[in-house]
């Protein structure tokens, strides 16, 4: 009987994340670190569940739209939480999404503002992530990144109550101010 | 393990591997053979504290003696030297590049002991440009923090 855990110098895995209890916090692999983030804000919540909202009203039926918590796995050693995943139906595999998606949200907080701002948007582009939008909740703006050739491009940056028509990953209006009304 | 706060978030870092260690070890020699009066050299883990909110374990530091806490250093560093792994990264080029030109620290070198290629990074203006990209057994003379020469290969070699 091996009582005693073996500890991998170098890297945690896909394995000791899916070992770890459930605690209400956010766990995310990035290659073998941790990334551990507290339970959001109610502001936070807010406005991911109104984007949710948006996104499945206008949502065609070969894509689906998710709220966190859904790993998105873009490769062996990573294991991402997006507050806001559209994929398409053909992608969804039993546990996880492996593909690439088509559009990730993250609504900032003081907590993951950095994480957020640098490191997921590297991370995305990297898993070929089509739409990129991070909304701060805060200053009610919507920032839109797209690849274009591998690489993120602003597409547009809104705010308040000016609306912007998406068109990926499909038709929709988002107007900033609506998705923080009842704060 | 290494714990690092950004904001409120957590990042865990397994132990490193023994190349790493080395690594650390070497540039850390090097750095204090060379090191003025004024300034220090530590080998990490020790912890730097630029805001309230981010507890940042550069591999090997380079600080003002004045500016040694405690228990912390929270004042911008000299030099911050991250060692690359498989598992950090992604953390070392994209996030701690960011986080450290947001701190002020004045030169972040990445050193990759697998490809023995150092990066050196300086600020200017508040931006990090690249200063230098030295591989193998080419020499890379520094003049900040302060004059030292580093050679990469011969930072994972063992000593004879």
């Amino acid at each position: 009987m091996e009582l005693m855990q073996h500890i991998e110098h170098g890297n945690f895995t896909l394995a000791d994340l899916d070992a770890l209890p459930d605690d209400g916090r956010q766990y995310e692999l990035v290659d073998g670190i941790y990334l551990v983030t507290p339970s959001p804000t109610v502001l936070h919540q807010m406005a991911a569940m109104e984007i949710v909202y948006r996104l499945r009203h206008k949502c065609p039926p070969e894509y689906q739209v998710y709220f966190a918590p859904m790993d998105y796995r873009p490769t062996s050693g990573r294991s991402l939480q997006p507050d806001v995943i559209v994929a398409s139906c053909h992608d969804r595999g039993p546990d996880a999404l492996r593909l690439p998606l088509l559009l990730a949200v993250e609504v900032l907080s003081p907590a993951t503002r950095s994480k957020d701002l640098i490191l997921k948007r590297n991370l995305y582009e990297e898993a070929g992530v089509r739409s990129y939008w991070i909304f701060d909740p805060e200053a009610e703006a919507l920032t839109v990144l797209e690849l274009e050739g591998g690489r993120y491009v602003e597409r547009a940056v809104v705010k308040g109550d000016d609306a912007f028509d998406a068109e990926l990953p499909f038709q929709v209006r988002i107007v900033p101010s609506e998705l923080v009304r009842r704060r | 393990m290494r714990y690092e706060l950004v904001d409120g978030m957590l990042m865990v870092t397994p132990i490193p591997l023994p190349i790493h260690q080395t690594a650390v070890v070497q540039l850390s020699v090097r750095l204090d053979g060379a090191c003025p009066e004024d300034s220090e050299v530590f080998p990490g883990p020790l912890d730097f504290r630029p805001t309230a909110r981010r507890s940042l374990q550069p591999d090997v530091l380079v600080c003002r003696v004045k500016d040694i806490g405690p228990t912390a250093i929270e004042r911008p560093l000299l030099l911050a030297v991250e060692v690359l792994s498989p598992a950090t990264r992604s953390k070392d080029l994209v996030l701690k590049r960011g986080l450290y030109e947001e701190a002020g620290v004045t030169s972040y070198w990445m050193f990759d002991p697998d490809a023995e290629v150092l990066t050196v990074l300086e600020l200017e203006g508040g931006r990090y440009v690249e200063r230098a990209v030295v591989k193998g057994d080419d020499a890379f003379d520094a003049e900040l923090p302060f004059r030292v020469r580093i050679v990469p290969g011969e930072l994972v070699r063992r000593r004879h």
